[in-house]
């Protein structure tokens, strides 16, 4: 049996992707890119808000090179907080190369700037930085795998090393390179094919030991494993030159996943919907809402309203119920969870149908009569019908038709079709009052028919109906009964 | 057999009724409100009772005056609404010259007053009282004289505040006693 809905919940835009099952695709994109370098043996400042739109869960990655010429591992370091270095290499030759590379996903308040620390190769050195902002990996691990890394000798063009990667869907390679030289003036990379795009590299020019420092991407394409070919660097290479480099995989958050499970309890006007999250997609801010679609169309089009759960999100992983619906006595009913996060949102399938409990019946009751004295009287009724009465009674007053001044006589519960009286008093005699008889329960109150009584003793007396129409004798001690 | 110059039969209390509760009346104040002027100890709600009935027998079940009883199934029943929410019901087979009426009237007070006795039985007779039990109630038996009917045998009894007058003709009085055995008070 169908019927429509009777309550509708939240709708809008949850409503939209409830009924259209939307699952988003994993997606990694570029944000912005930017540069800076610096004169020797001071810091180099990178000014991000030259990356349009950067904001909380974009993913930054910096590289910085130093070119130096004296074999010392100078631990590079960034002096703004949270960021997690994940390479530091040197490579030395006549004329070396540091390479460090941090990332750090951006808070509610993104970072404005990054400092590289200026000072770790003296006053012969030369510091190079680029930074390139993503989007729409893990925020928790937005590396695949480890990163892989390599350095070179006698030769200034970086070759970043493949990388062997889970290859989950969408999977982005990073590719940082870095070479250090003495050709003056900003090197420029080519990057390897598939890599060009948006890639940005950094020269610095010191008297002693230059810098060229670059990065890119590769967004498809992408094999498994990856190798990703050269960074060429542009000028005429030598033997005292050097270069470092590193490949990343960026794993790409995903849409949460979400189960369907059957419905339970099931009552007459209540079910527990019941789904589950079992994976949350890694996304930035988690699953921010969770919740039901629900119907009485099998396929969820039409008349389906949407359950909201935004309390105590994020949500991890886990099952989820709702149960808070009023729904339709003896009514077929489908349903299917949904999960959001800042990827998108996942529908489970449709649930199998579930059929709410048989409609109660509303108790009926009767009105019987009322058994006045002077200024009392008790009230007479009985419960006919239908479910079980929570409370039964009688409403009596002064008004025919039982409104305005009307008091109640609650006798509680009644589990049997049964008769039942109350007694009033405080009348006043010689006044005509009007009472019914209810019973009420859950599902609905039953009335009797209001009747009405005067205050003041009954004048009614007995009439002989006993034999009426016959005559009666007595012949030898029986009784004769003859019709009149 | 007749009572008439009895000196000890008018004016006295005559039938004292063992069913009688106390009610209580929570007099404050004579305007009606919903919570006030209520009182429930004396009729509760009953729960329905299934009887099983013999062969030869009925039941007749009346929930509004909550009592029932089983007759011979020879008996026809008529019931009589009177005036002032009383009702006469009449068991009766003419052709077997068998029969008895109950006419049962609102009565609040616990006790039966001379005014009350009159109004019913106009001739005033009441002879050979007892008292007998009517489910656990006390009633007063009686024979008296009908204009109709003649001499008559009375069960009078109060119940709930509904006064019970049992009528048959002298000469049923023992056929009525077998039946009023199976009342029961619903």
């Amino acid at each position: 049996m169908k019927r429509p809905l009777q309550k509708v919940f939240l709708l809008g835009l949850v409503m939209l992707y409830a009924i259209v099952p939307i699952r988003a695709e994993a997606a990694i994109s570029l944000v912005g890119s930017t540069e800076n370098s610096s004169t020797p043996n001071t810091d180099t400042t990178v000014d991000l808000t030259a990356i349009t739109g950067l904001r909380a869960g974009d993913l930054l990655f910096v590289s910085a090179g130093i070119g130096d010429n004296d074999g010392v591992d100078l631990n590079m370091t960034v002096n703004t907080a949270g960021y997690t270095k994940v390479v530091d290499l040197l490579s030395d030759d006549t004329q070396d190369t540091n390479l460090g590379v941090w990332w750090k996903i951006m808070g509610a308040s993104p970072d404005s700037s990054v400092v590289v620390e200026g000072s770790l190769g003296g006053t012969d050195s030369s510091l190079a930085v680029v930074v390139m902002a993503f989007r729409g990996m893990g925020s928790t691990t937005p590396m695949d795998v480890a990163s892989t890394t390599a350095t070179g000798i006698d030769i200034f063009s970086p070759n970043p090393p493949s990388i062997n990667h889970n290859n989950p869907s969408g999977v982005w390679t990073v590719i940082a390179g870095a070479s250090g030289h003495t050709l003056a003036g900003a090197g420029t990379y080519t990057f390897p094919t598939g890599y060009t795009v948006n890639a940005i590299d950094r020269g610095h020019d010191d008297t002693v030991s230059d810098i060229t420092v670059g990065m890119g991407y590769r967004s498809s394409g992408v094999s498994d494993p990856e190798d990703p070919g050269v960074m060429t660097h542009s000028g005429t290479n030598t033997t005292n030159f050097s270069w470092a480099a590193a490949t990343f995989a960026l794993r790409p958050a995903t849409a949460p996943t979400v189960t369907t499970q059957d419905a339970t309890p099931i009552g007459a006007t209540s079910a527990t919907f019941n789904g589950n999250i079992t994976i949350t997609g890694d996304a930035y801010g988690g699953v921010t809402v969770r919740g039901f679609a629900w119907g009485t169309s099998s396929n969820m089009t039409g008349d389906t309203a949407t359950t909201t759960d935004t309390a105590g999100a994020p949500f991890d992983t886990g099952a989820f119920t709702d149960s808070s619906q009023t729904l339709i006595c003896n009514t077929d009913y489908y349903y299917r969870p949904y999960a959001v996060n800042s990827i998108g949102t996942s529908t489970a399938p449709i649930s199998n149908s579930f059929t709410t409990s048989a409609c109660a019946t509303p108790p009926t009751a009767t009105t019987n009569f009322a058994n006045p004295g002077a200024t009392t009287a008790t009230l007479y009724g009985t419960k006919t019908g239908g479910e079980d009465a929570t409370q039964h009674g009688f409403a009596w007053g002064t008004s025919a038709t039982m409104v305005g001044d009307t008091a109640t006589t609650s006798l509680g519960a009644l589990a049997s079709n049964s008769s039942f009286a109350s007694g009033i008093g405080g009348l006043t005699a010689g006044l005509t009052y009007y009472f019914r008889a209810y019973a009420t329960s859950g599902a609905g109150t039953g009335y009797g028919i209001i009747r009405s009584f005067v205050t003041g003793n009954s004048t009614a007396s007995r009439n002989m109906r006993l034999f009426e129409g016959f005559t009666i004798k007595f012949l030898n001690g029986r009784i004769i009964l003859n019709q009149q | 057999m007749s009572m008439r110059g009895t000196p000890a039969s008018v004016g006295t209390a005559l039938f004292v009724v063992a069913a009688a509760v106390a009610f209580y009346f929570s007099q404050q104040g004579d305007g009606l409100q919903t919570t006030k002027n209520i009182f429930v100890n004396a009729t509760t709600t009953r729960t329905a009772q299934v009887r099983s009935v013999p062969a030869g027998w009925r039941e007749y079940r009346n929930t509004a005056y909550r009592f029932s009883l089983l007759y011979p199934q020879e008996l026809e029943v008529k019931e009589f609404p009177e005036k002032g929410n009383a009702l006469t019901v009449t068991f009766q087979n003419s052709k077997e010259q068998k029969g008895f009426q109950i006419f049962i009237v609102p009565h609040p007070e616990l006790q039966v007053s001379e005014e009350r006795f009159k109004k019913d039985l106009p001739s005033g007779v009441r002879t050979d009282v007892t008292d007998v039990t009517i489910d656990g109630a006390i009633a007063a038996a009686f024979y008296s004289q009908n204009a109709t009917l003649g001499e008559t045998r009375e069960i009078w009894f109060i119940r709930d505040g509904f006064l019970f007058e049992v009528t048959t003709l002298k000469s049923l009085a023992t056929w009525l006693d077998a039946i009023l055995r199976t009342w029961l008070f619903l």
